[in-house]
C-alpha cells in the first residue's frame, strides 16, 4: 500500500484538539486550500459559489478529521468533499445559474477579474483580454457538462490526478472513470471546437 | 463544428481519451489502427487539443476571504463540538425520593375506572380511541334561529298539505262524475238497444177530427195551435 504523503500532518491534527485555525490544522489548510478553492470554482464556475463549497469541504475536514481511517489518500478524502460540497451548492444556486449564458460568461469574468491576484500589469492587454476571454470560453463549456463529468474532467485536468486517484476520489471504478472521462470529451467536442477554432488553438 | 467523436471507432474511445490525457501509451497495435481508422485518428486529435485547452486553464489562487471564512467555520465547529462534549458529561442523577412524594400525595391512588379504561384501549384499540375522542366533541345548543326556520318550513308544509289535499278531492269529484256519466251512458245505451230493436208504426185515415182518440186529439190541437179542422189539414194536404 502506498504511503500517504499526508499522513503525518493529518495524524498530528487527529492527535490535537482543534482550537481554530493553528498548528497543523493552518499547515494542512494551506497546503489544500488553493486545490480546493481551484476544484470548487471550476465545478461551481461562480467565486461567491466557490467560495461558500471551499468553506463547507474545509468545516467538514477539521470536523470529520478524526474519523478519517487512511483508507484512501487524505487527499481523494478532500477533493471528494470538495466536489459533492461544489455539486450542492451548484445545484441549491441553481435558479441562479437559469440566467442567460451570455449574462453568466460576463459575470463570470467579471468576477474571475476581480479574484484573480495575477498582476496584469506584467502582460500585454490584448493578450491578457484574450486569455480572460478564452478561459471564460473554455469554463463555460465545463459548466454546461454534467455534474459528474464536469468533476471528472476538472480532477483530471485542472488537479492532474491520475485515474486511479480519481477513481478512489469519486469512489467509482476505474472503468467507470475511463468511459465517463470518454463521453466528457463526446460532450466536449461539441461544446469546445467553436472556442478552439475562434482561438487558432490546432 | 467538428463532429469526430461520432466517427471514432467506439471500443477505441477510452483508450483514445487515455492517449491524449497521458495515462496510456500508444502502442503499435494503436498507432497501425490510427493509420488505417481516419475517424479515430480525428478523435484523437480532437482530444489532444481539447486536452491542451483545458491545461491551459490558469490555476486561481484561494482568495483571501477564504482564510477568515474557514477561521470562522472551524471555530464554529470547535464551539459546537464543546457544547456537544459538555452536555455528554453531564451526568444522569436519579430523581431523590422525597421528590416523588412531594409530587405524589402520600395515599391517591388509580382510580379503578383506569384498569377497565386500560382493558378496553388494548382490547380494542380503534373502538377505545373513536369513545374517547367522540366524548371530547363539543355539544352544541341549537341556535333561535332554527325554531323560526322550522316554523316556517312547517307551515310552508301544511299549506302545501292543504292545497293537494283540495286537489286530490276535486280528482276524486271529477272521477265519481265521469263514471257516473259512463255508466249511465252505457246504461241508456244498453236499454235503448233493448226497446228500440224494431220500432212499429200504426197508420190511420181519419176523415173528422172527432173521429181522434181525445188523446191524439189533445196533442194534435197542441202542436197545432188550437183546435184541429178537418177540412183544413184536407186542404193542406192537396195544397
Amino acid at each position: 500500500m502506498k504511503i500517504d504523503p499526508d499522513r503525518e500532518l493529518v495524524e498530528a491534527c487527529q492527535a490535537t484538539t482543534p482550537t481554530g485555525l493553528e498548528g497543523s490544522f493552518r499547515t494542512l489548510y494551506d497546503q489544500f486550500k488553493d486545490r480546493v478553492y481551484n476544484v470548487c470554482y471550476r465545478i461551481t464556475a461562480n467565486p461567491s459559489d466557490a467560495l461558500d463549497a471551499s468553506q463547507e469541504t474545509f468545516g467538514i475536514m477539521f470536523r470529520k478529521i478524526r474519523d478519517f481511517r487512511f483508507e484512501s489518500k487524505f487527499s481523494s478524502w478532500v477533493y471528494r468533499i470538495a466536489v459533492n460540497a461544489s455539486i450542492d451548492h451548484k445545484r441549491r444556486s441553481s435558479t441562479r445559474a437559469l440566467t442567460s449564458l451570455e449574462a453568466n460568461t460576463d459575470s463570470t469574468r467579471d468576477e474571475v477579474s476581480k479574484y484573480d491576484v495575477r498582476d496584469e500589469r506584467i502582460e500585454m492587454p490584448i493578450a491578457a483580454a484574450s486569455r480572460h476571454e478564452l478561459e471564460a470560453e473554455i469554463q463555460s463549456a465545463i459548466a454546461r457538462l454534467s455534474p459528474k463529468m464536469r468533476a471528472i474532467t476538472v480532477l483530471r485536468y485542472v488537479e492532474n490526478l491520475s485515474y486511479e486517484e480519481i477513481s478512489e476520489s469519486l469512489q467509482i471504478s476505474l472503468g467507470t472513470v475511463k468511459s465517463r472521462l470518454s463521453r466528457a470529451h463526446e460532450a466536449l467536442d461539441r461544446e469546445l471546437t467553436p472556442v478552439i477554432d475562434k482561438h487558432y488553438l490546432r | 463544428m467538428s463532429r469526430s467523436s461520432t466517427h471514432a471507432c467506439p471500443d477505441r474511445r477510452d483508450t483514445l481519451v487515455a492517449v491524449a490525457a497521458g495515462e496510456a501509451m500508444r502502442d503499435l497495435a494503436l498507432e497501425a489502427h490510427l493509420i488505417a481508422c481516419g475517424g479515430c485518428n480525428a478523435f484523437l486529435a480532437s482530444v489532444q487539443t481539447q486536452v491542451r485547452a483545458l491545461r491551459g486553464l490558469t490555476p486561481l489562487p484561494a482568495p483571501r476571504e477564504l482564510h477568515g471564512l474557514v477561521v470562522a467555520a472551524t471555530q464554529a465547529g470547535h464551539r459546537q463540538e464543546r457544547a456537544v462534549a459538555a452536555l455528554r458529561s453531564i451526568g444522569r442523577a436519579t430523581m431523590p425520593p422525597e421528590v416523588d412524594h412531594a409530587i405524589w400525595p402520600i395515599g391517591v391512588s388509580a382510580p379503578p375506572v383506569l384498569d377497565d379504561l386500560v382493558n378496553r384501549s388494548l382490547q380494542d384499540p380503534t373502538h377505545s380511541f373513536a369513545r374517547r375522542f367522540a366524548g371530547r366533541i363539543e355539544r352544541l345548543s341549537a341556535p333561535r334561529d332554527l325554531d323560526a326556520r322550522v316554523g316556517k318550513v312547517y307551515e310552508f308544509g301544511a299549506k302545501r298539505r292543504e292545497r293537494a289535499a283540495r286537489r286530490l278531492a276535486f280528482a276524486t269529484a271529477a272521477l265519481v262524475l265521469v263514471g257516473i256519466t259512463v255508466t249511465a251512458t252505457w246504461l241508456v245505451a244498453r236499454s235503448g238497444e233493448v226497446t228500440a230493436a224494431e220500432p212499429q208504426f200504426v197508420i190511420e185515415r181519419v176523415t173528422s177530427p172527432e173521429a181522434f182518440d181525445p188523446l191524439w186529439r189533445s196533442t194534435l190541437s197542441g202542436l197545432l195551435g188550437g183546435a184541429p179542422d178537418a177540412d183544413r189539414i184536407v186542404r193542406e194536404k192537396k195544397l
